[in-house]
């Protein structure tokens, strides 16, 4: 699933260990989201949402929609 | 505690090592077989250990979900999978090879539990190194 979440995290100045930090997650993590190779859980997507101030869909892009 | 993907990568890469040893080791003296268990008795046996076994892992994967973050959680139980695949697939060729007749000897249970270990080691490894979306 593509995501913005790099871009997001580069207009707060944030490193990806620092972000990790806010969402009490690891480094690896952030990196796995950011290159597509892992799927944030629900609850994770929520969390991401809340520290951005963005809707979900905001972030995330689903590539399944209007199939 | 929260089990970090840093942990996670160094206990696979240990579990690894301890697959390739156990398929790679001696093969033990066969235990000795006891003529005197019923029948019955070794299935129910069987079934309660199963249970048994089955419920305590139930309750083990709870705690690991707890105690280890989301991707990490992600990439043991998705190796898991592979791993179980892996054994099953395995076990079936390796012990119905027509390589058995000609001196093959049949898999042991140490053998299986190393093919189980190793795979899932691998597993999480190519799922760490691919991603989930490869």
């Amino acid at each position: 699933m593509k995501n913005n979440l790099k871009v997001l995290r580069a207009m707060r100045d944030w490193s990806q260990a620092e972000l990790a930090g806010h969402l009490d997650v690891s480094r690896q993590a952030i990196n796995a989201i950011e290159t597509g190779k892992y799927d944030p859980s629900l609850p994770l997507a929520f969390k991401i949402a809340r520290l951005f101030e963005q809707n979900i869909e905001d972030i995330f892009d689903d590539e399944f929609a209007g199939e | 505690m929260i089990i970090s993907t840093r942990f996670a990568d160094i206990s696979f890469s240990v579990l690894a090592l301890a697959g390739a040893y156990l398929i790679f080791k001696e093969p033990s003296s066969a235990a000795l077989a006891i003529d005197s268990w019923n029948p019955w008795l070794e299935l129910g046996c069987a079934f309660i250990l199963t249970i048994i076994m089955a419920s305590y892992a139930v309750w083990g994967a709870k705690l690991d979900r707890r105690c280890a973050e989301d991707y990490v959680f992600q990439l043991v139980t998705n190796a898991a999978l592979i791993a179980v695949i892996t054994s099953i697939m395995s076990h079936a060729i390796w012990d119905m090879s027509f390589l058995n007749e000609r001196g093959l000897p049949k898999p042991t249970s140490g053998d299986m539990l190393g093919v189980m270990i190793l795979s899932w080691a691998m597993g999480y490894g190519f799922y760490r190194i691919k991603g989930f979306n490869a």
